[in-house]
């Protein structure tokens, strides 16, 4: 793994990688955005259910 | 007019870039070089009247780095960003191209927890507003880029400053993707005093491009 400081590219050691790999370890963007994607039909097909046409879910 | 005052020895600069200038009747004095990128402006209430200032008027954005991204580099660690030169600083990036589609996690100095942070994200497929927030994070997710890359920017308020650093970014990607577009805030919850900042992508590498820091001038 290459890691760049200023205009140096370097190999990065351990104790870099394992800063990089903790910084890359937090949840997931991109698994927050299918959650709440998720979330957000699950809260459709709800209101679809109860009877809402798409112009009453569309109003709310 | 003679110098009569001063001698020779008295008034020999002692390093590139100093000055001789004249500090009163028939009388002078160095003036030791000043900071890289400022220049010599009038101020009556020092000793030679004379001093090195940042650039611009209040409001003025001064360059303070330009950095080349390398190649299939996993991260870039900027120094010497910030000091106490300015309170807030602006930093732009326009990336090249990237290994794979990704976001940046931002990190300022060695901190590697601690971040809050709120906002929203789009995309240009869709009206839908997404929003976004996130506590005691190990970095700041600000924004994706594409394999073709992307634009943002970001302003540091107070990064050098002993109080806790804001961040505002802004970023887009060129490809029609959920996150495409943000506007997120975040704080650091801790006083230190950054000089660097590291961009991180959550995945792949990233080849070319630049960043640029432009401090905004106090007064």
């Amino acid at each position: 793994m290459k890691i760049q400081i200023d205009d140096q590219i370097i190999e990065a050691n351990e104790e870099q990688i394992a800063h990089i790999e903790k910084i890359r370890l937090q949840p997931s963007i991109d698994d927050q955005i299918a959650a709440r994607e998720a979330t957000r039909k699950s809260a459709l097909a709800k209101l679809v259910a109860l009877g809402l046409t798409e112009d009453e879910i569309a109003a709310l | 007019m003679a110098i009569t005052k001063a001698t020779a020895s008295s008034v020999a600069p002692a390093a590139k870039g100093d000055l001789v200038v004249g500090s009163a009747t028939n009388d002078a004095s160095v003036l030791a070089v000043g900071t890289d990128t400022h220049v010599l402006t009038a101020d009556s209430t020092t000793a030679t009247g004379l001093k090195w200032a940042a650039t611009g008027s209040a409001g003025a954005l001064v360059l303070v780095k330009t950095q080349t991204i390398g190649t299939t580099v996993a991260s870039v660690n900027v120094t010497s960003a910030f000091s106490s030169t300015y309170d807030n600083y602006i930093v732009t990036i326009d990336f090249n191209t990237t290994s794979t589609q990704s976001y940046i996690k931002l990190t300022l100095g060695a901190t590697a927890t601690g971040y809050y942070g709120n906002g929203f994200y789009m995309n240009p497929s869709s009206a839908t507003v997404h929003a976004y927030n996130t506590s005691n994070q190990t970095s700041m997710f600000t924004g994706y880029f594409s394999t073709d890359g992307g634009n943002h920017i970001y302003k540091f308020m107070a990064p050098n400053k002993a109080k806790k650093t804001v961040v505002f970014t802004e970023s887009s990607a060129f490809e029609s993707i959920t996150g495409n577009m943000s506007y997120l805030t975040y704080w650091v919850d801790t006083t230190t005093q950054y000089t660097d900042f590291t961009i991180t992508p959550n995945s792949g590498t990233l080849t070319g491009g630049t960043i640029r820091v432009y401090g905004l001038v106090n007064s």
